[in-house]
């Protein structure tokens, strides 16, 4: 799953058969399906992770003021790799002032192309170090070597690359616009894609002419700090990006401080609800990249194969740690029994297991906390009644934390199930009988992040996408992601959009430079 | 059998009430509040104060009317904008004897007034269907997709006004808001509600859809928190230049994350002023065979 490789619809194949008479799926002598993968373990040479990180401020890694130090565990082993610095309020004050003066002082006196020569050097050099990044983040986060190796790493760098060329280019984003930076942005991100959210959050802000503090999450802090030597050897000048780790009280802090003009957030819609009742009262232009409960419609006139690699690529990638994932399966009512057994035939074949594998599919959850929280949710939802089904032959590491994949059939969308987001590898199943009714149903929930859209039928798709109320629609496909594609939600699910020339608004003023006030007196 | 002349002439007053889905209710409350005429206080006028149960009706009407106004082509759109303008100009004298006699306006003050008005209707008019040309973008990605952000409409907009709002700027900005297919629910208080009568005349003669934009005059105070809070508003555009009432609205605001736009006291035409009030939706599209 989540492999690089084309998704390619095979109309040929469900045109010339009705959807209730599929072709029965290959008959493969029973041996096939028994075959061992052999480990095939990415190398944790290349990487060396030091005992002690401090905070990277001005330029330079310094020691906190608290004089703490938090530690970072491999969830696959559940062992310590390292210990980071905990940034109290004086850090991030300091953090802060090193990015206002660093702003006033080099980024924006710099030629708009200086700045993209800046972000292109750091693309490269994220690039050339590109295995390393994917192993510590692997270590740090739990995800399969293949994902953050495939996935996350060059989308990362491919961001630099991308807002690179954006920064001298800006005047030709909206017409008849100029752009104004708004000065220190205060960023904060989750632990689920760390280094590409870093890169979501720093690229943009940088190439629109902002300086930059950021915190990564308390469990997945090391590739973020990996970006800050990265930064040091592009020579950018100090303090034009500021990188702090710590915990929630980091996050508040930095929220508060008067000194911030943007804030970007990306995590839970419970905490981006709590960041907007703190700065309300502050003129801090906010962002917000929130939760989802997203919905993945398959028509009967799907290309089912198709449709189930996408439905185990939408709730699985990452161990279903996605804000994004297709989280809710809704199945016409005259495929759901089809879909449902090819689903759980295909299941059987997820390889669950040490995530530096290069055949791992699923790998650790990424903390006890959550793991907890997951199996919370599925007691709930066996006891509210879901059908629920796990791969039978799979075995769970003895140490770590993991969990296997699995969904709730015949959930009630008035269900906990339903309507909450989980951030795990749990799909939940229900049916629909007419697009009307799929769309109502996709609909029906605060979030409107994503969606996933699965037909043969071109009108039928595009119409139902127009219905949809989400930031990212994919028609017979899911979770794809580029540097120029804008992404982000509607309603709860979040405020402006990251990714391509839509992601410059959240950084900036637009200035129409002829602009005339209406000159009335009433 | 020969007329009675009514001398001195009596004249007939004009019942200014709310503007909820197309009709002209008065307050369910039953509430209402004076409003004084500067120069003939006897002509003085009882404006409705609209309460909480007014303002979900209003909401109500204008969720439902999303699908008529959003649906209609950005053309259809821009010409019931344009339509708008149009009867405005044929009650041109109304309005510039409202501002005249309630807000002491000069004559050439409520001309300046109006000619701002107009401008902005027939300005966001011809901005309706050039919208999503203006901020859509066909995405470049690295794979086989076809990648395009189009423009969508945010939902239903409350649009706020406080008594030292100029009423041009104010409808001005409901334009902006309507353009690009959202509905609004528009608040008028204080002395401002007196635009109520002569706003819903024009709306409900320019085919606009019932419950598309509504109208409702009452006290600031009373609406902003059940406006803030409210799950089904989904926007909030202010005229508002008071600090604190904008923060206390943004901070009720919290529980489904309304999107919220201040504009400056001066209403600036342009782009700046619609792109609070759209979604941007990013679809992906597999190719090949």
């Amino acid at each position: 799953m989540a492999s690089k490789s084309r998704v390619v619809s095979r109309s040929k194949t469900s045109k010339s058969l009705p959807p209730t008479e599929l072709a029965p799926p290959l008959k493969l002598p029973e041996q096939a399906f028994k075959l061992e993968y052999a480990p095939a373990l990415e190398s944790k040479s290349i990487v060396s992770i030091k005992d002690r990180y401090d905070l990277f401020i001005g330029g330079r890694f310094i020691s906190p003021k608290t004089k703490k130090y938090f530690a970072t565990i491999n969830p696959a082993t559940g062992k310590k790799l390292a210990e980071v610095a905990e940034a109290g309020s004086d850090d991030v004050a300091l953090a802060v002032e090193a990015a206002k003066a660093a702003g006033e002082k080099y980024w924006r006196t710099l030629a708009p192309a200086g700045r993209g020569r800046y972000l292109f050097r750091i693309a490269r050099i994220m690039q050339e170090r590109a295995r390393e990044l994917a192993v510590l983040e692997t270590l740090d986060n739990g995800k399969p070597i293949k994902e953050s190796r495939d996935i996350d790493i060059p989308l990362a760098a491919a961001h630099f690359f991308y807002y690179a060329g954006w920064a001298d280019k800006l005047e030709y984003a909206f017409a008849g616009h100029k752009m104004r930076p708004l000065g220190v942005a205060g960023q904060i991100i989750p632990w689920n894609f760390p280094l590409l959210m870093a890169a979501w959050k720093i690229a943009p802000a940088l190439a629109t002419g902002n300086t930059v503090v950021l915190k990564p999450a308390e469990t997945t802090p090391l590739t973020a700090l990996l970006l800050a030597e990265i930064i040091q050897e592009a020579d950018l000048p100090p303090g034009v990006v500021n990188i702090i780790t710590g915990d929630g009280k980091t996050g508040a802090a930095l929220v508060e401080h008067p000194g911030v003009d943007k804030i970007a957030f990306t995590g839970s819609t419970e905490v981006g609800k709590r960041i907007l009742s703190s700065s309300a009262h502050s003129a801090k232009k906010l962002t917000l990249e929130l939760g989802g409960k997203s919905a993945q419609i398959v028509f009967e006139d799907a290309a089912i194969d198709q449709a189930i690699e996408g439905i185990v690529n939408g709730i699985f990638f990452n161990q279903g740690h996605v804000c994004c994932a297709g989280s809710r399966l809704l199945v016409e009512e005259s495929i759901a029994d089809i879909v449902v057994k090819r689903l759980k035939k295909r299941m059987e074949n997820i390889r669950l297991g040490d995530p530096l594998d290069k055949n791992t599919d699923i790998g650790a959850i990424n903390s006890a906390a959550e793991l907890k929280k997951i199996n919370k949710y599925v007691e709930l939802g066996i006891k509210e009644g879901g059908e629920y089904y796990e791969p039978t032959k799979m075995n769970l590491p003895t140490e770590g934390f993991f969990r296997k994949p699995c969904f709730l059939n015949q959930v009630s969308p008035s269900g906990s199930l339903y309507r909450e987001e989980i951030f795990g590898p749990v799909l939940v199943i229900s049916t629909f009988r007419t697009p009307e009714e799929a769309i109502s149903k996709a609909n029906d929930t605060p979030y409107g992040l994503a969606a996933g859209i699965w037909s043969e039928k071109v009108s039928k798709v595009l119409d139902t996408a127009r219905s949809l109320k989400a930031g990212v629609v994919w028609a017979n496909t899911y979770n794809k992601f580029d540097p120029s594609s804008p992404f982000g939600g509607y309603k709860e699910s979040g405020w402006g959009r990251e990714g391509g020339k839509h992601g410059l608004l959240p950084y900036v003023e637009l200035i129409k430079p002829d602009a005339e006030e209406m000159k009335s007196k009433t | 059998m020969s007329k009675i002349p009514l001398k001195p002439l009596i004249p007939v007053a004009k019942t200014i009430k709310l503007f909820i889905g197309g009709e002209f209710p008065r307050t369910e409350s039953g509430r209402s509040y004076k409003v004084s005429d500067l120069k003939t206080p006897q002509n003085s006028i009882h404006l409705c104060l609209a309460s909480r149960k007014d303002l979900r009706n209003s909401v109500e009407v204008a969720k439902n009317s999303l699908k008529s106004w959003k649906q209609k082509s950005a053309f259809n759109r821009s010409q019931i904008l344009y339509r708008m303008a149009e009867i405005a100009e044929g009650r041109k004298g109304d309005f510039l004897q409202l501002l005249q006699d309630y807000f002491g306006a000069k004559p050439d003050e409520a001309i300046a007034c109006f000619e701002t008005l107009i401008e902005a209707w027939v300005y966001y008019a011809g901005f309706c269907d050039k919208i999503d040309q203006s901020l859509s973008s066909a995405n470049p990605v690295g794979s086989p997709f076809q990648n395009t952000t189009s423009v969508d409409a945010l939902g239903v907009v409350a649009i706020i006004g406080d008594e030292k709002t100029e009423v041009a700027h104010l409808l001005a900005g409901l334009a902006a808001v309507i353009a690009p297919g959202n509905t609004a629910i528009l608040i008028v208080p204080g002395k401002l509600g007196i635009f109520a009568g002569w706003l819903g005349e024009i709306i409900a003669t320019a085919d606009v859809p019932k419950g598309a934009i509504n109208i409702l005059s009452g006290d600031l105070g009373e609406l902003l928190p059940h406006l803030g809070s409210h799950m089904e508003i989904d926007g909030l555009a202010s005229f508002v230049q008071d600090t604190a009432a904008n923060s206390s609205l943004r901070s009720a605001s919290v529980s489904n994350l309304k999107r919220m736009h201040i504009f400056d006291k001066k209403h600036t035409l342009g782009m700046t002023s619609i792109l609070p009030f759209l979604e941007f939706k990013t679809l992906w599209v597999t190719q090949g065979f």
